[in-house]
């Protein structure tokens, strides 16, 4: 199987980022204020944050397209943006802006050679890099300025991979794409995260970030707000619904249950309560006290995702999103 | 230079249909007067760095516009070496197209009238290399100054303003004005003029000051696009 990095190992940590800050001119607030994080080699960090967050300016600064004003990037051991970097990068940005003119095998094959990949090698790694992002062979021979938004999708991913990064950022990959597009940057994802590739990956889609991200970092306001780890450990909001005849015991059940489990009731009704547990062992100690109990349990299930739980926990507005 | 963005800009340069169009007009324009016209200045002082022009326009600001920069300045070359590499290109292709037009017209003037000293040949062709390189240069800074075609803008009112001056110098009598505009003209086509008028010798300082403007445009072209944050907020989808 055509594998989409060397076999180099990287060096860890893959990015490392110390006190971060970043002004735009006229603008009275930073865009970025004192961010400082890590991110392992082979790990896969999400990056979520409401809008003007400044998670477009971190990627920037993280490429080496823009210029902090304090602070200290290394990547993969080097500065950003810099020629022995860039040859270990790829990038998929979020708007698909590429050269209109060129056929979408001509864009990678060039792509593949600003990449610094031997010539020898081009044909068959532009070839076995569109096969891989599923893109027709008879659109590969189309010009760019005719493709639809999920083929320059594919295309943007081709061009990322067709250097065979070790560091892979990927800005809205699955923005505007059918649901078989996003099964394809799922299952992309899976095999490089298994081929050792560090993914930063910034999404509107906080379930897409959940599935594919290890680790998550919060951007508010320019500062970093958390850095969860997605798991077992994070807590969430169980729907919890009951046959209706219990009364008042079965409430009084429910609140001993949950105290006991560390778990907190949100919303209570008749026959259904919303509790949030901190983990996913809480909830299994909650629903294991509850049947124990006598408690006529029908039916729990988590009521949003993780995600978006801990997205609303660090200060966004409800039914708001990620941006 | 990067021969993969050398030939990548040639590419894209022509692949526009009126880019096209432009250069064929401009470069054949010259031909029909030298059908009629027995004097080499009618035909052969025909303003050639306009083909530079043609060819460098937007050769940085339309990849920031389009939002191309921002993906090749992730891959593994200098920002300086991807600016050079695009200038070779057009200088290369300005300078044979430009050498192309004046070997044309000197040998319908030769052939139909036997009107033309071939002393002067070397000059000529100097001066054209030189005009497509200093001008190639000075599009390419204003291309990294700004976005899309901006460059084609300031280069084009540049251009007027220096005709005006020249206009009112010579109207006025004031040599200031014409010196001025001339300048002005030399600081937008470098080296553009030193073989002109009833076929001198090349003026060497000329040369020189022409070289040295070429290089200096070159040099703060680089130093421009070197401190540029790319950003795409300056993408036109």
């Amino acid at each position: 199987m055509l594998r989409y990095t060397d076999s180099v190992p990287a060096p860890a940590p893959a990015i490392t980022v110390a006190g971060l800050t970043k002004h735009y001119t006229g603008k009275p607030v930073p865009a970025l204020r004192d961010v400082s994080f890590e991110v392992e080699s082979g790990v896969v960090l999400g990056l979520v944050g409401p809008n003007g967050a400044g998670k477009t300016t971190l990627l920037g600064c993280l490429l080496g397209l823009l210029f902090p004003d304090e602070g200290r990037i290394q990547i993969l051991g080097g500065g950003p943006g810099t020629p022995e970097v860039n040859r270990l990068v790829g990038y998929v940005p979020e708007r698909l802006s590429f050269d209109r003119w060129m056929t979408g095998q001509a864009f990678v094959a060039y792509h593949h050679a600003l990449a610094g990949r031997p010539r020898a090698t081009r044909q068959a790694d532009v070839a076995g890099t569109f096969d891989r992002v599923e893109l027709e062979p008879s659109a590969r021979r189309r010009r760019i300025a005719t493709y639809s938004r999920g083929m320059l999708q594919r295309l943007a991913l081709a061009q990322a991979l067709v250097g065979k990064p070790r560091l892979l950022f990927l800005d809205e990959p699955t923005s505007g794409v059918d649901p078989h597009g996003v099964l394809l940057v799922r299952r992309l994802l899976a095999g490089l995260k298994a081929d050792g590739v560090t993914i930063l990956f910034n999404s509107h889609q906080l379930d897409q970030v959940e599935r594919v991200s290890d680790r998550v970092l919060f951007l508010r306001e320019g500062q970093l707000a958390d850095v969860p780890v997605l798991g077992a450990d994070a807590p969430r909001t169980l729907a919890l619904r009951w046959l209706a005849d219990g009364g008042a015991s079965l409430a009084r059940q429910l609140a001993e249950a949950a105290a006991a489990c560390d778990a907190e009731i949100l919303e209570e009704a008749t026959a259904t309560a919303r509790v949030r547990v901190p983990s996913d062992a809480a909830a299994a100690r909650l629903v294991r006290a509850l049947v124990a109990g006598g408690v006529p349990i029908v039916e729990a299930a988590p009521v949003e995702a993780r995600l978006e739980s801990l997205f609303h926990a660090n200060g966004a507005p409800a039914g708001g999103r990620a941006a | 230079m990067n021969f993969d963005v050398f030939l990548g800009t040639l590419r894209e340069r022509l692949s526009n249909p009126i880019r096209v169009a432009v250069l064929l007009g401009l470069a054949l324009f010259p031909v029909p007067i030298a059908l009629v016209d027995p004097r080499p200045n009618s035909s052969v002082s025909f303003f050639h760095p306009i083909l530079a022009v043609a060819l460098a326009s937007g050769i940085l600001g339309l990849d920031i516009s389009s939002g191309v920069l921002a993906l090749v300045f992730t891959r593994p070359i200098a920002r300086r070496v991807y600016a050079l590499s695009k200038w070779a290109s057009v200088t290369a292709t300005a300078a044979v197209l430009s050498v192309a037009q004046l070997a044309a017209v000197l040998l319908i003037l030769r052939v139909r009238h036997g009107s033309f000293d071939g002393e002067a040949l070397g000059p000529r062709l100097v001066e054209r290399i030189v005009a497509a390189a200093g001008t190639s240069a000075v599009l390419l800074l204003l291309s990294a100054l700004g976005s899309g075609l901006s460059d084609l803008a300031v280069w084009g009112l540049a251009s007027v303003a220096a005709q005006t001056c020249r206009t009112i110098g010579f109207v006025n009598r004031d040599d200031f004005w014409i010196r001025f505009g001339d300048g002005l003209q030399f600081l937008m086509a470098p080296g553009w003029g030193m073989a002109s008028g009833s076929l001198p010798a090349m003026s060497v300082p000329e040369l020189l000051v022409a070289a040295l403007v070429t290089a200096a445009a070159l040099g703060l072209a680089v130093r421009v696009l070197e401190r540029r944050e790319i950003t795409y907020a300056e993408v036109r989808v």
